[in-house]
């Protein structure tokens, strides 16, 4: 049973993955945590489902949730993040004041959630195939985790894509490098920030839509425990680094299966804390040593 | 008698804000003040079932917390800013994780055994102490040198402040506020349940601090004040407060990203705000 168990960990590595790729780049380019992310990407699964309530059709599904997480980030953008003004730094006292009140938005959205809702997991609607898929040699799988793993890797690609050679992310970058210099050489900073959000709540959307896909059910919860998981990858891999981002997913999903496998289900959403904060201790212990 | 127990939770609730204020007012913010106030509250409650008596039993939760305060400073001495506050928030919850899968720490159902008590008056001699206590540090040089550690690290060193000695200080220092205030709590509602070791709870009580303003120590005891007696007179539904908890976060950070209690309201901030939002030069 043990190829069964990689199976179920690249899955759930896959949903890490893709809410954490939109997650690193707002915190990549605006150098800002946006607290709220979790919440929009929980949003825009649950807009999906009631969207589904009213008319079940594949297009009217996805449509809902990319337009309802594209809505809410830009909002929350709007509305928390950028009338605080510009922070350089993520770890600058300043910069409190960001989470803070995008942490304000992440509880309004999470109750509002809860009110419209109800706090009970629905079942997602399936956009592929609610069958399962039997692999070779007895391995079943959902069908959602195979599409959501070939996702994932074309998305992580096209980002890297965006970054690397397209001019919007030559922008991107330079912002990301030094704001105000981007702005003195005719970049509208304003609006590439727009657009960085825009995409990044796009692949909360995708994100939320392949999650619901693959874990079956979404519950008002999930924004919450995916926003912390995120932030937690985010912190551990890198902000700049796609690559570590999507690493440290799939090592958090396996660490989780793990746990689960030898009988500690109940610490399950514990683990990536403990990631987090043995990280920490990792730190402070080695710059005491070098001291 | 409910008067009486009103007061007293407004007590505990404003040593929770101050134990959120000291830091706070270093440029730290520690996200697991619900966390720390539990552990005190469970230590307190094994101690005076134990047969310590109450006024001891008091002051080994504040103890026990400010214990594992300074082991969660040591765990973060390299974090600042935004990571410093998740990884306290990590903590938090592995500690709440932790309570809730122990049966003898209450588990899922909370901590209850504890032993019920006749007088609140040693609680409200050594909470208004550790209000004074507070007071006393607020007019002392040391706060002028965390004001200044609030705005940098090596402006403090630059001054002759051991940064790193300091943040040690006021860390377990709000781990004993937060302790003592658990330990009350405990005896005052006779449970803890695991919700309150985790990030709602530390949420909450950073409001009472934010709400409050983190520039002088009265800001976060008013704003405890308020916040707790203001939803329990007006028997608000617990959902619409969190709501309100929510939308009341963002609008401070907004409007004063210092408090509320800080000083007058000079500038006509809704219209620079709405401008500052869709400013596009």
């Amino acid at each position: 049973m043990v190829s069964q168990q990689v199976l179920n960990a690249l899955g759930i590595g896959c949903t890490y993955a893709l809410v954490s790729l939109g997650y690193s780049l707002t915190f990549g380019t605006l150098r800002v945590v946006n607290v709220a992310y979790g919440e929009v990407f929980m949003f825009s699964a649950m807009a999906a489902v009631g969207a589904n309530a009213v008319l079940p059709h594949p297009t009217i599904v996805v449509a809902s949730a990319l337009l309802t997480a594209v809505l809410l980030g830009l909002g929350v953008h709007l509305l928390a993040v950028r009338p605080l003004g510009r922070v350089s730094d993520v770890n600058a006292p300043a910069h409190l004041s960001v989470v803070v009140s995008t942490m304000g938005c992440s509880i309004v959205l999470q109750n509002t959630a809860l009110a419209l809702f109800g706090g009970y997991p629905r079942p997602f609607p399936h956009i592929f195939s609610s069958k399962a898929a039997v692999l070779a040699s007895g391995l079943v799988t959902n069908f959602g985790v195979l599409v959501g793993g070939v996702l994932a890797l074309a998305l992580t690609a096209a980002l890297a894509i965006l970054l690397r050679r397209m001019p919007l992310g030559l922008e991107m970058r330079a912002i990301a490098e030094n704001p105000t210099l981007a702005g003195l050489s005719g970049i509208s900073v304003p609006r590439i920030e727009l657009m960085t959000v825009a995409i990044s709540s796009l692949l909360a959307g995708a994100g939320a839509l392949l999650v619901g896909e693959i874990v079956g059910t979404i519950s008002p919860f999930i924004g919450l425990q995916y926003g912390m998981k995120s932030i937690v990858i985010i912190v551990v891999g890198g902000a700049r680094n796609p690559i570590g981002t999507v690493m440290v997913a799939f090592a958090l999903a396996g660490a989780e299966v793990l746990a689960v496998a030898l009988g500690f289900s109940t610490y399950r959403d514990g683990i990536a804390f403990l990631l987090l904060l043995l990280v920490g201790a990792g730190r402070s212990v080695r710059a005491r040593r070098s001291e | 008698m409910y008067a009486d127990y009103l007061a007293a939770i407004v007590l505990a609730n404003v040593l929770l804000g101050l134990a959120a204020y000291l830091p706070l007012a270093g440029g730290r913010l520690l996200v697991c003040v619900g966390a720390l106030a539990g552990i005190g509250g469970i230590a307190a409650a094994v101690a005076h079932v134990a047969g310590t008596p109450l006024p001891l039993a008091l002051v080994v939760g504040a103890a026990a917390s400010a214990a594992a305060a300074w082991v969660l400073d040591l765990m973060t001495r390299k974090q600042s800013g935004f990571e410093y506050a998740i990884t306290t928030l990590a903590a938090g919850e592995v500690i709440r994780a932790i309570v809730t899968n122990t049966d003898r720490l209450g588990g899922a159902l909370g901590f209850s055994d504890t032993r019920q008590v006749t007088s609140l008056v040693p609680m409200w001699i050594l909470g208004l102490l550790a209000v004074v206590c507070v007071q006393l540090f607020e007019l002392s040089g040391a706060r002028r040198a965390v004001a200044v550690l609030r705005e940098s690290d090596r402006l403090a060193e630059s001054l002759g402040v051991d940064a790193r000695r300091m943040r040690t200080k006021l860390v377990v220092a709000a781990g004993a506020l937060a302790g003592l205030s658990g330990a009350m709590q405990i005896h005052l509602v006779g449970i803890y349940e695991p919700r309150a070791f985790g990030f709602d709870r530390s949420m909450e009580i950073l409001l009472y601090a934010l709400a409050g303003g983190s520039v002088s120590y009265l800001g976060p005891v008013c704003g405890a004040a308020v916040l707790t007696v203001m939803p329990e007179l007006l028997r608000i539904n617990p959902a619409t407060r969190q709501l309100g908890y929510g939308a009341l976060l963002t609008l401070i950070m907004l409007s004063r990203p210092e408090g509320l209690a800080t000083g007058p309201w000079s500038r006509p901030w809704l219209r620079s705000l709405v401008k500052r939002s869709l400013d596009t030069g």
